[in-house]
């Protein structure tokens, strides 16, 4: 099959391309060296500091590494219970919980009420349940 | 090996290493990604090597600021990195526009000798002149698409365009490159192939 135009000068062009890949020139060791001191520094300068670690952390694999990197195992096993938790309150909430909820999503119960002053009363100007101590 | 051992671990896995200090990490993200991020500012320089060099620390510092905030899949860290690259070119080619085509750089290769060495410079060098005579945003399309082998789908997202818009981008440039460079195929040694 004879090839287009468009076939050939993609050919063509490709030829040049690939001479310019082969010719990528490296980074200077200059450079190298710069990018990895500003990565230092700016580890450095990080606001948290690296966790706490016991024993040779390179020996642990990569899953190791970044668990520690998130705060170790004790962060883990925290948010795996707080997970748990909040699984648990959601199938099976605490009877006055559910009450609660009830009043708070059926708008039975739109505010609280707080007597700061209990004992008095006040005879004039505001009057029923309105207004004062409404949060 | 553990530096070994890291060289595997995913772009994201690495930011979270880097962000907890972990100095092994920074190392391999220094080896995985300025390489790849000074090349493809040399080439958008049009090969301008000491610009592209200060483009390439400011990429990768910009790397380091971002990585403890770093969105876990979000995006492709290459993606990114290559986002930044190309304000920072742009930025300085508004600055100073003209390279002027003497001073194209060639590969650093210094020991010439062999024939086809040199055709190899001439050829860099008036591909990079072609290049560098098109619209901007048609040579970023073309470099990313053909030096730096990224797929229309991620150079859409490198340029935030559409795809087809990155068709129609590559395929102006290639054609603008093609009358170009095609004609001087044998002046520049490619013979009949």
């Amino acid at each position: 099959m004879a090839m287009t135009e468009q076939q050939h000068e993609d050919t063509g062009l490709e030829a040049y391309f690939e001479t310019a890949r082969k010719h990528t020139p490296p980074p200077s060791d200059v450079l190298m060296a710069r990018v990895l001191d500003d990565a230092l520094a700016a580890q450095t300068r990080s606001a948290a500091p690296a966790p706490e670690r016991v024993g040779p952390v390179h020996d642990g694999s990569v899953f190791a590494r970044v668990m520690a990197a998130l705060g170790g195992w004790p962060a883990g096993a925290s948010l795996a219970a707080s997970a748990l938790a909040g699984a648990w309150l959601g199938a099976y909430p605490p009877a006055a919980l559910s009450i609660l909820s009830a009043e708070v999503l059926t708008g039975a119960r739109q505010s609280y009420v707080v007597d700061l002053v209990p004992g008095f009363e006040i005879g004039e100007g505001l009057t029923g349940e309105e207004g004062l101590n409404d949060v | 090996m553990p530096f070994d051992a890291l060289g595997e671990a995913s772009d994201d896995a690495l930011l979270i290493l880097f962000a907890g200090g972990d100095a092994d990490a920074a190392r391999v993200l220094t080896q995985r990604f300025t390489p790849r991020v000074f090349a493809h500012a040399l080439r958008l320089l049009g090969g301008d090597r000491a610009e592209a060099e200060d483009i390439a620390q400011e990429a990768m510092l910009r790397l380091w600021r971002v990585a403890p905030h770093w969105r876990q899949g979000e995006a492709r860290v290459t993606t990114w990195l290559y986002r930044v690259v190309a304000n920072l070119c742009t930025d300085r080619l508004r600055k100073a526009r003209a390279v002027a085509l003497d001073d194209v750089a060639e590969p650093p290769d210094d020991t010439p000798g062999a024939l086809s060495e040199i055709e190899d410079r001439q050829r860099v060098v008036a591909l990079n002149a072609a290049l560098d005579s098109l619209p901007d945003r048609q040579r970023q399309a073309v470099i990313l698409r053909h030096m730096e082998g990224l797929g229309n789908p991620e150079i859409a997202e490198v340029m935030d365009i559409s795809t087809e818009a990155v068709e129609s981008l590559t395929a102006r440039g290639k054609r603008a490159l093609s009358a170009t460079l095609v004609g001087r195929r044998e002046e520049l040694g490619f013979g009949d192939d």
